[in-house]
């Protein structure tokens, strides 16, 4: 397979490649002596908001399709016994399904426990990070807003090394990354009401993720660092290098059907003009068969000096397992939106199937 | 109680043929390993080892997606329905670290790889044991 023909024409490859995958999914063999993988995922969202005075994942008033709406297709190249090509292209309902390599990288695999990858990855920011986009692959129709932001910044071009190790019955990694990300993206001027587009750059992007399983509970910290440099389209300088701070912290616990999840994270910049965010999550999901319920309490705080900035959700839904590569989702979050000593609340509806292939 | 043998018939016709067949973890009998408890097989068929307890090299052989003996397997030995198996490996397959374990769709092929191959590890109904193959679990 010519991986550049694919980056070169990534719409028609998508199409082909997705029928491709749904009539081999039929089939089943060992594929022990395999050198090309293909795995997909695909989205399909519905949401509608209560009324118009907060913002929940991109959806209004109106019935929208597009914020949940994704398909992935990811292709693993074999290039000889220690080396792996990943990509993994995206298109995006909140983009107008524009197709992006969202991850293209090579895995060298030094020895069995230790792995180094180039190229476009995910920034491990969350829990969730490695597979934010993969509806299927948690009980949400997406995780929640409140704690996972930092859109902006969800893919980095650089290196990582990830070690995994054991101690005892006990399973864990170790992972390390260094890298950059240059992207445009679209801000309103609060004046002029006008849409512009600021190139960011973040530079000198470090970071540590470690995971630690311990019977039925998955841990995992990260806290990363990284220079923000960005200006103003008419040239004023309002990040100049500073440095951002990142902490993530959470657990997951599983004794059996009932199952719990936390996590707490800290962006702190070094820059006045930037107050310090705060954002937590707490819920817990149910197994009863097919069906998962599940229940989610969030909330973010931004350190200002003056009016309470922040957002306090509550999240509640079931996932419905109607077939083994497919689930449907049903989901309201309610939300209370705090900015400058005033606060609004609303509800957000919202309905997806999603599913693997 | 004039009811009692009827009961207890039915109780007989009903229970007995219900309980499952037994399932054979099995691997070549050229494999150092004699044998495991089922934590340490759960590890090598969730990717989460890649070696024997010896330190051979362990490439785990999976039964086919819809079959009984994978969901007994699943719920068993990898504590997971194959709902929560698909979950599982999806998380896996989307971040590049890792991928589920080939897939063969008859006792018979899975015996003969495995007969050939001391790194691989596979299960079977205990019934379809025979002496090409070493069992080192059952349950």
């Amino acid at each position: 397979m010519n991986l550049s023909l694919i980056l070169a024409r990534p719409a028609q490859w998508l199409l082909s490649l997705a029928l491709l995958a749904v009539i081999n999914s039929a089939q089943s063999s060992v594929q022990i002596n395999n050198n090309i993988r293909l795995d997909g995922f695909l989205s399909v969202g519905a949401g509608v908001l209560s009324d118009s005075d907060v913002e929940i994942a991109d959806y209004d008033e109106d019935v929208s399709f597009s914020p949940d709406s994704i398909i992935g297709l990811q292709l693993t190249s074999r290039i000889n016994d220690s080396t792996d090509a990943t990509v993994q292209l995206v298109s995006r309902g909140s983009e107008t399904f524009e197709t992006e390599a969202a991850w293209a990288y090579l895995t060298y695999h030094a020895n069995p426990k230790t792995s180094i990858r180039f190229g476009r990855l995910r920034t491990p920011h969350f829990y969730y990070s490695d597979f934010l986009e993969v509806g299927y692959a948690y009980h949400w129709i997406r995780p929640p807003t409140d704690v996972y932001r930092l859109d902006i910044v969800s893919s980095l071009n650089g290196v990582d090394v990830t070690r995994r190790f054991n101690m005892g019955q006990h399973n864990g990694y170790l992972q390390a990354f260094f890298g950059r990300v240059k992207r445009p993206f679209d801000v309103t001027d609060p004046l002029t009401g006008n849409q512009q587009t600021i190139n960011l750059e973040l530079e000198n992007f470090v970071g540590l993720v470690a995971g630690l399983e311990i019977g039925q509970v998955d841990t995992r910290i990260s806290a990363q660092s990284v220079d923000v440099n960005f200006e103003s389209p008419n040239g004023t300088v309002l990040f100049d290098g500073d440095r951002a701070t990142f902490y993530d912290i959470a657990a997951s616990w599983n004794p059996s059907k009932l199952g719990f999840i936390t996590e707490y994270n800290i962006i702190n910049f070094d820059s006045p003009f930037i107050p310090d965010d705060t954002a937590y999550m707490l819920g817990a999901t149910y197994q009863l068969n097919a069906l998962t319920p599940h229940l989610t309490f969030t909330g973010r705080d931004s350190d200002t000096n003056g009016p309470n900035n922040g957002s306090d959700s509550i999240i509640a839904g079931v996932r419905y397992d109607y077939d083994v590569n497919s689930a449907i989702k049903f989901e309201i979050q309610h939300s209370e939106v705090s900015e400058d000593g005033s606060t609004q609340s609303g509800q957000l509806y919202s309905v997806a199937v999603d599913v693997i292939f | 109680m004039k009811n009692t043998p009827l009961l207890l018939t039915l109780l007989i016709l009903f229970t007995s043929p219900v309980a499952a067949a037994d399932i054979a973890v099995i691997v070549g009998k050229n494999n150092a390993n004699n044998s495991m408890d089922a934590s340490t097989i759960a590890r090598i068929f969730l990717g989460k080892t890649s070696n024997f307890p010896d330190g051979g090299l362990a490439i785990p052989i999976d039964q086919s997606m819809d079959s009984d003996i994978r969901a007994e397997f699943g719920e068993t030995i990898l504590g997971k329905t194959s709902n929560q198996l698909k979950a599982y490996w999806s998380r896996l397959i989307f971040t590049g670290r890792g991928s589920p374990p080939a897939v063969s769709t008859s006792a018979t092929d899975i015996k003969k790889l495995i007969s050939n191959n001391p790194n691989l590890i596979g299960y079977i109904n205990a019934g379809e044991v025979d002496d090409s193959i070493k069992v080192i679990y059952r349950f």
